[in-house]
């Protein structure tokens, strides 16, 4: 039996996970995470895509069991690489490269002071995968994040980390950038250098703006413009398309030829007629128009921001470094969707964090319906989120979850209060009219004395 | 000294006792009472009483056209030409906003200005207080900017004004009232008045001088059917009429050129004498000399040369036409060379009497200019206000009888024989050439 993987042990003493066709290393029980320093894939002629979903599965971030390790490529698979760039480490023509070692020995020693997590445990949600984010920054030497503009990135520069490492990071934008300000709050990330000051949209922040020249009297921008042609001898001063004729420029008051610019005529101005309006003037009104929220504003509408790059402080090093970033990071990161079980996480993380007068509310409703699949329920939690900002919302199996956080002695009144709303849900549903119902709701939140696993336990029991 | 002003007083008296006949007096200012006399004082004394006289029945005619002008309620266009006059557009602007007649666009025409004035017409255009706002970057003389406005206006009618003028509440509504009187009315003169009369002696003198050849001369002319100049600072035109006889022609004397087209395409023209329009005027003496220098060589390269054809039979002839432009060269031109001549025969034949003839003479045209102004306070909307100007017809002699018709004398002289106009740095060098080259 021939495999496509094999470990190769270098004079340095690192193995080395040389890969030779697709493999999806986490679903291969033979080999462990311990069994590999680093990863080499050879060039076996696979396509851009084909790269591209292997270096995914096996991310820095979110692989398991390649987990912050360096990974190189053949030189020759450079071209093919594009933007999946920050994925690798490097690239080398053989696996025994001097240089190559010399950068996996690099990595590793950085990684060896580095606490990883325990993969099996904490399942992969959005503040482990951003602390994860660091941790690769770290292992790499790299500990200023010097800000660049990126195409994918709402605000048009990346913040604090890069954005491009994955995919996953514009789905989760908000958090992001909250993420990034309790980094500076707690003082593991300060401001280095003033790169650019940016202007962004006044509805949505983003900087995919669209420059448009408009009519100053509707705003469209089917606008045509003419230079004005104007005769000394006569002058008559009108559009050049008024002087037009047969090939050349004929005056259309006198029906002199005009042969020479600057002594018959001269274009004194540019006009612009708006083929809407039918309006004519000598200078367009600007509007921008946001790529991402669609709405129009005036230039002198847009917001102002200043761009800094960002360096990790001594201290932030120290606690990124180790796992202690993990629970005061996490506080701030709640609101959003999250996968079922990085929700569950997220309960479990609260209960060991919180302050003793806080508590989650869980609010349950059951789904029922003869087209009950993921499509329309996501549609379903989609509109609950642009409703509830500060809910974190999940769903599992028939099951939409709505955690807020809320003080004990105003929990009663949240509870009320969705009490009452889930009658202006039922309309929601009934408006979308996708084939769903919500069933029944309930209430469910950690008794006092109750331990966290049971209060897990509850939550998933009727799944 | 004073033995001499005596004997000066003595002489005075002599002349109208016993040394001068009323024959002599006429034979020694036969200049003043054959010429001056009847065309400036007579008939337009005759001519004011029986406007006067008929006010009831143009007051109906002025109803009954108000109220087709407000039927109709045509849009106009304001349209502003001018270099370097964005200080004025605001002051324009508000003065437009006061106006009884509400269906307008301003357009302002900046003709390759060098000052502020782009940036505040732009401001202007953004807080809508101009429709349009055109800019040439390279000037090419006011005949092309208010070309290039007109091209682009939208109304009925053009009104055209110069910057740094003012007008009358009802001002808009008064010149486009003559459009109604009669549909081959294309063109409507309004009246100029001086803004800053009593700011000099030169100013307060052009205020007098504006009141008898604008308000009362051309309400004269008018009524003769010879009116032949409609101002550049408040005239309106028939959009349509202005591209039949492809809008203005090169300057200097634009005004009066256009005016000459019109008539010459069998179309009339009108002059609404309460359609007032405030202007400022040259402050000093030797501003005012080059301003009219450059308005008196227009009689001849147009009147005389250009438009030649007018007193020439042929085909379109028009006797109007031919008497507007005849009594025009006549009066300010070629009487003017008469003077001269009478002046110096007056010296040849009288030395010795010189300053006595010369006071005489001024005593004469004062009393004439007191017949001018009782006409003026027959003829003027703010009569009250403007009786104050009467003290300086003591000067209006050396004025108009002596200032203005040496300028004039001057400048028909040059452009007679140098072509001085085509040189006048009021328009750009090269549409001057060309124009000079085409003889317009």
């Amino acid at each position: 039996m021939s495999y496509n993987y094999q470990i190769k042990v270098t004079p340095r003493g690192r193995n080395i996970l040389i890969v030779r066709g697709l493999v999806l290393l986490d679903s291969i029980d033979a080999i462990k995470t311990e069994d590999f320093d680093a990863i080499y894939i050879e060039d076996y002629g696979q396509s851009h895509s084909e790269l591209a979903y292997q270096l995914q599965s096996m991310s820095s971030i979110s692989g398991m069991k390649s987990h912050l390790k360096p990974r190189f490529l053949a030189a020759t698979l450079k071209p093919r690489v594009h933007q999946l760039k920050p994925l690798v480490d490097g690239f080398a023509a053989t696996p025994d490269d001097e240089k190559m070692g010399e950068r996996i020995e690099e990595i590793c020693n950085r990684l060896a002071l580095i606490d990883l997590f325990d993969i099996s445990e904490v399942k992969t949600n959005n503040y482990v995968y951003f602390l994860k984010l660091c941790k690769h920054a770290i292992s790499r030497g790299q500990y200023t994040f010097t800000t660049s503009l990126e195409e994918a990135y709402a605000q048009g520069h990346t913040a604090l980390f890069v954005a491009k490492q994955d995919s996953m990071i514009s789905n989760m934008k908000a958090e992001f950038v909250r993420f990034n300000q309790t980094l500076r709050e707690l003082g593991y990330a300060e401001r280095k250098k003033f790169e650019d000051r940016i202007h962004v949209c006044p509805h949505c922040k983003g900087s995919h703006l669209y420059y448009m020249e408009a009519c100053p009297k509707c705003d469209s921008s089917r606008l045509k413009e003419e230079p004005v042609l104007h005769h000394f001898r006569c002058a008559n001063i009108s559009p050049e398309s008024s002087y037009a004729y047969d090939g050349e420029l004929r005056c259309p008051k006198c029906h002199q030829m005009l042969r020479h610019i600057g002594v018959d005529y001269d274009r004194p101005a540019n006009v612009y007629t708006c083929q809407e309006c039918n309006h004519t003037f000598l200078h367009t009104r600007m509007k921008v128009y946001c790529a991402s929220c669609k709405k129009t504003s005036r230039p002198s509408e847009l917001l102002a921001q200043d761009i800094y790059s960002y360096e990790f402080t001594t201290e932030g090093l120290q606690a990124l470094s180790s796992n202690d970033a993990l629970l005061a990071v996490s506080k701030d990161i709640w609101a959003g969707y999250s996968r079922f079980d990085s929700f569950l996480s997220q309960i479990r993380l609260f209960s060991y964090s919180h302050d003793k007068n806080e508590v989650v509310l869980i609010n349950r409703f059951k789904v029922e319906g003869a087209e009950v699949n993921r499509e329309n329920i996501m549609h379903f939690v989609n509109d609950l989120q642009k409703r509830y900002h500060y809910h974190n919302l999940s769903y599992n199996y028939h099951y939409i979850f709505m955690a807020a956080k809320v003080q004990s002695s105003r929990m009663d009144t949240l509870k009320k209060q969705m009490e009452e709303e889930y009658g202006e849900l039922l309309k929601i549903v009934e408006l979308r009219n996708s084939g769903i119902k919500l069933a029944e709701q309930d209430f469910l939140y950690q008794y006092e004395e109750e331990k966290i696993d049971d209060f897990i336990k509850r939550i998933s029991k009727n799944q | 000294m004073l033995d001499f002003c005596f004997d000066i007083i003595d002489g005075i008296v002599a002349c109208f006792t016993r040394n001068l006949s009323w024959n002599a007096v006429i034979s020694t200012y036969w200049f003043l009472f054959v010429i001056e006399f009847p065309r400036y004082y007579l008939i337009e004394l005759c001519i004011a009483i029986w406007h006067k006289i008929t006010y009831r029945s143009r007051a109906r005619k002025q109803a009954v056209a108000r109220m087709k002008l407000y039927i109709e309620n045509p849009l106009i266009t304001i349209l502003a030409p001018g270099k370097n006059e964005g200080k004025h557009i605001y002051k324009l602007v508000k003065s437009l906003n006061e106006q009884t007649y509400r269906n307008y666009e301003i357009i302002i025409v900046d003709d390759g200005s060098d000052d502020a004035t782009p940036l505040i017409c732009r401001d202007l255009e953004k807080a809508g207080y101009i429709d349009l706002y055109l800019r040439s970057d390279i000037r090419g003389g006011k005949a092309s900017a208010a070309n290039f406005g007109a091209h682009y206006a939208k109304g009925k009618y053009i009104v055209h004004l110069d910057a740094d003028s003012s007008l009358d509440r009802d001002a808009i509504e008064k010149i486009l009232i003559p459009f109604y009187y009669d549909s081959k009315i294309k063109a409507v003169g309004g009246c100029v008045k001086v803004r800053n009369s009593g700011e000099t002696l030169c100013t307060s003198m052009q205020a007098l001088e504006y009141l008898k050849t604008i308000q009362v001369g051309r309400m004269v002319t008018n009524k003769l059917g010879i009116y032949h100049i409609i101002s550049g600072a408040f005239g309106a035109f028939e959009r349509e009429k202005l591209m039949q006889i492809g809008m203005w022609d090169i300057g200097p004397g634009l005004d009066g050129d256009i005016t000459q087209k019109i008539r010459k395409s069998g179309d009339k023209v009108y002059f609404a004498e309460d359609a007032i329009c405030m202007t400022n005027v040259p402050t000093e003496w030797h501003a005012l000399f080059k301003q009219r220098q450059r308005w008196s060589k227009s009689l001849i390269r147009f009147r005389l040369r250009k438009h030649f054809d007018i007193l020439m039979p042929h085909k379109h002839f028009s006797f109007l036409n031919w008497i507007s432009n005849m009594e025009n060269l006549l009066f300010d031109c070629i009487f003017n060379y008469l003077w001269l001549f009478y002046i110096i025969s007056l010296v040849f034949m009288h030395t010795d009497k010189l300053i006595e003839i010369f006071i005489v003479g001024w005593l004469i045209r004062y009393c004439f200019s007191l017949v001018a102004f009782g006409v003026i306070m027959l003829v003027s909307e703010r009569a009250s206000e403007e009786k104050r100007l009467m003290p300086y017809l003591f000067f209006s002699t050396f004025y108009t009888g002596y200032f203005l018709r040496l300028t004039r004398l001057l400048a028909h002289t040059k452009e007679l024989f140098f072509f001085s106009s085509y040189k006048d740095p009021w328009n750009p060098k090269k549409t001057s050439d060309l124009a000079q080259i085409e003889g317009i």
